[in-house]
């Protein structure tokens, strides 16, 4: 690989944002994953080689590593705060389509339930994977996840839920959505839901952490 | 119906780091080296961030448990078998609420923002003050009905071992409005986030027995993890 792909891959695997982040403290005054990405596309690298060749990468070994008990989840986010990073500099070349994403995403969690921090962590570890991610907030109801697929109708769904009296929704928010999109892909998570849940109302999937769920996304498309 | 109420200094609050690592994963303080120093300076800003309150209030009618149910004067609390075995000896209870104050929850989430790493390592913390606070008011409880020659149970919570959060309405609505200045959402979430309530028993015949967390079907829950 590139020795600059091979140092990007790193700093996201590692967690390095930009030379200004103390984290990791060995890498401490180094380039980081902001830099290396601008030097990168500096160099003529186009942004899917960037993408495919370096972040992907960084972030599917630092998903190895969460899913050998090796790393937890601050080290599955700073790596995708530095992939955020690296991404800002590439997102004129989504928008002009000489990058691409490998889907969209819809995530929410649903009507009558503010938790997000389970939200959120799917959220970035997806962009880290490289989806396009629409964030709903909390508290969504069946037509703000409707009205999203309208817009993205090839898109996916996830939604969360926390308390048992809120995943309780998903199965009418799930029944309804499919009424309108019978072929979308909705998968569910929440500290409260299991796979037996997923499958009782309807679901495509529960996943218990965002890196056995992007494995599985990775599989199926 | 003895109603207390309590601001509780920061320093009563124990707050562990090596407990709140083995909460994220981390087997050891080796293995989260690389992030011990995040942990540091979010758990040195935490206590200006919370307004740690709790409180309880003692309930002396006559208390039945019949059906999986906890029944005392016009109410009843669908408390399930699991509980029921562990409150069968009790004559009198309380239930209690504790808070970490909404500041906190404003706090986490706009660090996720900036620092999605350091809002995790937040939240986390946020949940072991909580139930620090907890600890910090069943003792309180176990003092008060010791002093009567009563023993206590452990502490139970709706949406736990079995009993519906939905039982949260009817919980809150024996409570003083905005208690310890938590409230109630339709759906049964506390606001403050960081919150906890719950019921302790107490009898003379009363014992605190272990969480059964084998047969309990909730297998993402806490207590699993802390037994």
């Amino acid at each position: 690989m590139n020795e600059i792909l091979e140092k990007l891959a790193y700093c996201i695997e590692r967690g390095k944002i930009d030379k200004n982040s103390n984290y990791p403290k060995d890498l401490a005054g180094h380039d980081g994953a902001s830099e290396l990405t601008r030097t990168a596309l500096e160099l003529s690298i186009p942004a899917n080689d960037i993408l495919k060749n370096a972040l992907m990468i960084g972030m599917n070994r630092i998903g190895e590593k969460f899913g050998q008990g090796r790393a937890f989840i601050p080290e599955l986010l700073l790596s995708a705060k530095a992939m955020n990073a690296a991404m800002s500099h590439l997102k004129i070349y989504f928008d002009n389509g000489e990058a691409t994403y490998r889907g969209t995403f819809i995530v929410g969690t649903v009507a009558g339930d503010l938790h997000d921090i389970g939200k959120n962590i799917v959220k970035m570890v997806l962009e880290g994977d490289g989806w396009k991610v629409i964030d709903l907030g909390v508290d969504v109801k069946t037509e703000q996840f409707i009205n999203a697929l309208n817009q993205n109708p090839d898109g996916f769904i996830g939604m969360s839920a926390l308390l048992t009296t809120t995943m309780i929704n998903m199965e009418k928010i799930v029944t309804d959505i499919k009424i309108i999109h019978p072929k979308v892909k909705i998968f569910v998570g929440g500290a409260p839901l299991s796979t037996d849940f997923s499958r009782r109302i309807g679901a495509d999937g529960y996943f218990p952490d965002p890196h056995e769920f992007t494995k599985y996304l990775q599989g199926i498309l | 119906m003895d109603i207390f109420q309590f601001i509780i200094p920061f320093s009563e609050i124990s707050l562990d780091r090596k407990s709140v690592l083995r909460d994220i994963g981390y087997p050891d303080e080796e293995s989260a080296k690389d992030i011990i120093h995040i942990y540091d300076i979010i758990a040195g800003q935490a206590e200006k961030e919370t307004e740690i309150k709790a409180g309880f209030i003692i309930f002396e009618q006559n208390v039945s448990l019949n059906n999986n149910c906890l029944i005392f004067g016009d109410h009843k609390f669908l408390t399930g078998q699991v509980i029921n075995n562990q409150l069968n000896k009790i004559e009198v209870f309380a239930l209690f609420a504790a808070t970490i104050g909404i500041d906190f929850d404003k706090w986490s989430s706009s660090l996720f923002e900036k620092d999605p790493a350091a809002g995790f390592i937040a939240d986390i913390i946020g949940s072991s003050i909580v139930e620090s606070a907890a600890d910090w008011i069943e003792s309180k409880i176990n003092n008060y009905f010791s002093e009567k020659g009563m023993g206590c149970t452990n502490r139970f919570s709706p949406g736990y071992c079995g009993w519906p959060v939905t039982d949260q309405k009817i919980f809150f609505s024996l409570l003083p409005e905005n208690f310890c200045g938590i409230t109630l959402t339709e759906s049964c979430l506390m606001i403050p986030k960081k919150s906890v309530s719950g019921i302790i028993g107490a009898g003379k015949h009363a014992i605190k027995k272990d969480y059964q967390c084998k047969i309990c079907n909730m297998e993402n829950c806490f207590k699993r993890k802390q037994h």
